[in-house]
């Protein structure tokens, strides 16, 4: 077994993981990064140009690891419908790119109302919100200033914003009449050429990924300088188990996907951004002397408050042109009218309205956002003829409670082309997350109707969710008895352990977490930095009172 | 799971992500895309100056997806060359030589019989006749508001011919609360 020594290594390569190899690398640290999954290559692994890519995105595009069978995925069963990627950018490689960032009140739910043992954030909007600046600026955001429902954020530059198209453009009008909030999105996907990237041309195939690089993906944002920079990214790499000797990580043992060897890598602080379902595993597996129960995990609150939103899809169809198959998939626009929690309601937290596109002609004759298929037989055609193209869709995307019991496991029943255990997950869906989704439903169809609807379909809160935002099973809190980091995204267990990445976001929020996520992987790259000689001594991990600090006032802003 | 280079030996891509389906696919026999077609022209009617499936060539297409017996991935639509050319014979062989009517009556029967069996079915075909560049074609052609589609998107895109939001004026309705101002809302049941 080789053996390479580091001062920092990073496991995973997407937002987390990406964002922190880079900002450390900016500073001269020396990163190393492990990624089990590999590069895509813009000259042959995407489909855009097929007329087939609607059924390419149910094969080896599809977004889940259990379908996809790559080398590199790892299998995930139980009550979810898991959508991730393993990859050099992680799951930003296909996504939507929709870049919204939590509200200050997201980060007080504990005080707001604390069901189900709801916890505070123990940080704030305004501590994170250069950070978020920083990342928004590394990542390349499209959007509109302004938004009054959000603080101003003078410091985020924006390229123009992708377009609304004629979708875009009926339903606000249906938020206009109803006097409710909308406002057009910011998404990670730029609209002019910048760094060898290419200005997006509204493909509106951004979830089959982006051969382009328009699309925000942290394999074409971050990962190019980094290497720059010095960093080295090993792919292929699986790792096994984080290594922990006297209290403090040692580094960690990984798998050569490539020929099985096994091979060591230590450093000085180990950085852990493998996904809210990659995080957990690794944990997990990482049970050791000491360590009986999994790695950071003596409160047993690894893999534990899974959160993935709930959502309701509502197709809209109208009796003039939407042209849905046009445009980027990040959203046009969104609506944050019910987002914060309602007294006079039965349900605690709010949501998001968001509009998406159509995608293709398949998509639609089996069913659009609601899979209700267009009937078959005499007939079939001009059913079609009435359903494409003019049809749109709009969303709810509500926060989730964190359950304690809505949990990740190992599974040792099934295991990956290393033979190591994969992953089965228990969620019931809790009732007010329910009620709250299904009150967005008759939301939902109400802006519909006031958009000129003649058709709409909706499918009510889902029981099971798709599992693109996995969340909290790993989350920051405020004592080593409520989470499992501290607010620097420390491990309560392992001082110079650190976990960052959507396990560690302590609450959902009504918002896709991908912005998040960066912020904080940028904020913690600046603590490492700052920090990195104390928390090298740190046999314990100190409290978020005691731990060293940084002033978010003085950030300095460079990209 | 197996060896992504092997995989990329497999794909007619000639990507680990495999798209455009199978190298080692076996075509369909003679008999077997006649089957192919009367499954297609019995859910999809060659209707309003449509072509039938014959005249699209939605076999070709159709077969490049079919799982490899001998493939060690399975992919959608999961069925493999012998299992399939079983599901043909089963379903699309007694539709042969039948009215439309006819056939209409024998795919309902199956329906009735294994809903979830004949939606696999019905939708692999949606996907694959949708997707096929012909059809695609003609959706440009023939269709009220699809006179722009591109099937795939790339390299053209839709810039073009996709509106901005030109001078529309956006809300000035929304708030927060900062961080440090939120209070508690009382649930209902507190409240009580």
């Amino acid at each position: 077994m080789s053996t390479t020594h580091t001062d920092v290594l990073v496991i995973g390569s997407g937002m987390g993981g990406g964002a922190m190899t880079k900002r450390l690398s900016d500073a001269g640290i020396k990163v190393i990064c492990l990624e089990q999954g590999d590069w895509l290559d813009p000259s042959k692994d995407y489909s855009h140009e097929l007329d087939s890519w609607e059924l390419e995105k149910l094969r080896g595009w599809s977004y889940s690891p259990n379908d996809r069978q790559l080398n590199e995925d790892y299998p995930i069963s139980g009550h979810i419908r898991p959508y991730l990627f393993n990859a050099v950018g992680g799951s930003t490689v296909a996504y939507g790119g929709h870049w919204p960032r939590y509200k200050p009140v997201d980060f007080r739910k504990g005080t707001e109302h604390g069901v189900e043992g709801t916890i505070d954030w123990p940080i704030s909007y305004e501590e994170l919100a250069p950070y978020y600046d920083i990342n928004d600026a590394e990542m390349g955001i499209s959007g509109v200033a302004g938004d009054p429902s959000y603080p101003a954020r003078p410091n985020a530059p924006r390229d123009e914003t992708t377009r609304p198209g004629k979708l875009g453009l009926r339903l606000s009008e249906g938020f206009d009449r109803l006097g409710w909030h909308w406002w057009p999105s910011d998404n990670a996907i730029i609209t002019h050429d910048r760094d060898g990237r290419q200005g997006c041309n509204e493909c509106g195939q951004c979830l089959n990924g982006c051969p382009r690089g328009s699309l925000g993906g942290v394999h074409v944002a971050y990962w190019p300088k980094a290497l720059r920079n010095g960093a080295e990214l090993r792919t292929g790499a699986r790792v096994e188990k984080i290594e922990v000797e006297n209290g403090r990580a040692t580094g960690a043992v990984y798998i050569d996907l490539a020929t099985g060897d096994r091979h060591r890598v230590t450093a000085d602080i180990v950085v852990l951004s493998a996904s809210g379902l990659g995080t957990p595993r690794v944990l997990l597996m990482s049970e050791q002397r000491g360590f009986q129960n999994g790695l950071a995990n003596g409160n047993d609150l690894v893999g534990r408050h899974l959160m993935h939103h709930s959502y309701a899809n509502c197709d809209v169809w109208f009796d003039d042109p939407t042209e849905g198959f046009k445009g980027s998939f990040g959203a046009p626009f969104y609506s944050q009218e019910f987002y914060n929690t309602d007294p006079s309601k039965n349900f605690v937290n709010g949501f998001t309205m968001q509009v998406g596109r159509s995608y293709g002609a398949a998509f639609t004759a089996t069913g659009s956002h609601t899979r209700e298929p267009i009937a078959w037989g005499p007939g079939h055609r001009r059913r079609f003829d009435n359903d494409f193209g003019n049809q749109l869709l709009v969303y709810v995307l509500a926060e989730d409670l964190p359950v304690y019991t809505n949990r990740v496991r190992l599974d040792h029943s099934k295991t990956d082309s290393s033979g190591l255990p994969g992953l089965t997950v228990d969620f019931t869906p809790h009732q007010n997350d329910i009620d709250l989704t299904n009150y967005g439903v008759e939301r939902l169809e109400q802006v519909a109707a006031a958009a000129g609807a003649s058709r709409v379909r909706s499918t009510g809160h889902q029981d099971v969710n798709p599992g693109w935002h996995l969340m909290g099973t790993a989350r920051m809190g405020n004592t080593p008895e409520d989470s499992t980091t501290n607010k620097w995204n420390q491990s309560w267990e392992v001082p110079n352990l650190f976990i960052v990445d959507q396990s560690s976001l302590t609450t959902g929020a009504a918002v896709n977490p991908t912005p998040t996520i960066g912020a904080l992987s940028v904020r913690a790259a600046a603590y490492i930095i700052a920090h990195g000689d104390k928390i090298r001594n740190q046999t314990v991990t100190p409290s978020n009172a005691d731990a060293p600090d940084l002033d978010f006032r003085n950030v300095k802003f460079h990209v | 799971m197996t060896d992504n280079a092997e995989r990329v030996r497999r794909a007619r891509s000639g990507s680990r992500m495999m798209h455009g389906g199978f190298t080692a696919a076996i075509p369909l026999t003679a008999e077997e895309r006649q089957q192919a077609d009367a499954i297609v022209d019995t859910l999809i009617p060659p209707e309003e100056d449509w072509p039938d499936a014959a005249s699209l060539g939605i076999a070709d297409l159709l077969e490049v997806y079919i799982v490899p017996d001998d493939e060690p991935v399975s992919f959608y639509p999961h069925w493999r060359r012998a299992e399939f050319s079983e599901l043909l014979a089963a379903v699309g062989g007694p539709l042969i030589g039948l009215s439309l009517d006819d056939r209409i009556e024998q795919l309902k029967g199956i329906e009735a019989d294994d809903a979830a069996f004949f939606a696999r079915v019905r939708d692999f075909v949606y996907y694959v006749y949708y997707g096929h560049s012909a059809v695609v074609k003609k959706i440009r052609e023939t269709t009220k508001h699809g006179a722009d589609y591109l099937g795939g998107g790339q390299p053209e895109g839709y810039s073009d011919s996709i509106e901005t939001w030109g001078d529309r004026t956006f809300t000035t309705r929304g708030a927060f609360i900062p961080t440090d101002a939120v209070f508690r809302a009382l649930t209902k049941k507190e409240q009580a």
